[in-house]
């Protein structure tokens, strides 16, 4: 075990448990289960076409499963983001912080994860491939809102 | 890529809400709130104003960069100069 451990000194995030022999390993709770049910709503009231009544193009599933991917990815110790529907049919997630610091991304279905931020006088945008994990560009910016 | 908006100066408050009472009962919708902004922050953003008179008082922002990403921005560099008020 310590031979182990003394391997995973140089990671940057380590977390180890140790679960006694015959033990279950407990789940207490999804993170961001407030926001999956958000998701989910957001998707059953945008998925037609102008449902801004401004001709907005409908949430495709394609967008909900991206979007669902984001929140399976977002660390949990992230506050919870405000989620919104675009009128380009995009998925937006965003942070606000005080002192006007705010960071939004959208997804659209197509593995790309457009984002923009303003930070203490500082301003970012740019778009970012995305399968499976988040892009370290995304958690970067993120960190520069919640050190 | 235009923004809808209405030139509201010189309007009451009763006036301009009852601007988008009109607009919200055009498409059947229920009006929640308005984002008032002045004209100094879209020129600051790189944007221009083509206002229409279609109906009166309507104009669009317009002048939105091309990249997507770059929308975003300028779209929240808009929405922390405007101030939202609830109906």
């Amino acid at each position: 075990m310590e031979r182990a451990i003394a391997k995973l000194r140089g990671s940057k995030f380590v977390f180890i448990t140790f679960v006694p022999p015959g033990s279950e390993a407990v789940t207490l709770g999804r993170p961001f289960d407030e926001l999956r049910n958000s998701l989910s709503e957001l998707y059953k009231e945008c998925s037609q076409p102008d449902w801004d009544g401004y001709g907005a193009k409908p949430v495709t599933e394609d967008s909900y499963v991206e979007a669902q991917r984001i929140i399976d990815t977002l660390p949990s110790w992230f506050p919870a983001p405000e989620i919104v529907a675009e009128p380009s049919g995009d998925i937006g997630f965003e942070w606000y912080k005080e002192n006007g610091q705010v960071f939004a991304l959208s997804v659209g279905g197509r593995h790309r994860i457009i984002y923009a931020g303003i930070f203490a006088g500082d301003k970012e945008h740019g778009s970012v491939y995305f399968e499976e994990t988040m892009p370290l560009v995304i958690m970067q910016h993120l960190r520069k809102l919640y050190p | 890529m235009r923004l809808s908006v209405f030139c509201v100066s010189g309007l009451s408050e009763n006036a301009i809400w009852e601007i988008g009472k009109n607009v919200g009962n055009q498409s059947d919708r229920k009006l929640l709130g308005r984002a008032d902004i002045t004209v100094l922050p879209v020129f600051d953003a790189g944007l221009s104003i083509d206002r229409n008179d279609i109906p009166f008082r309507h104009a669009n922002i317009i002048g939105w960069p091309d990249e997507d990403s770059a929308i975003k921005l300028t779209a929240i560099e808009l929405a922390q100069k405007a101030q939202l008020r609830l109906k």
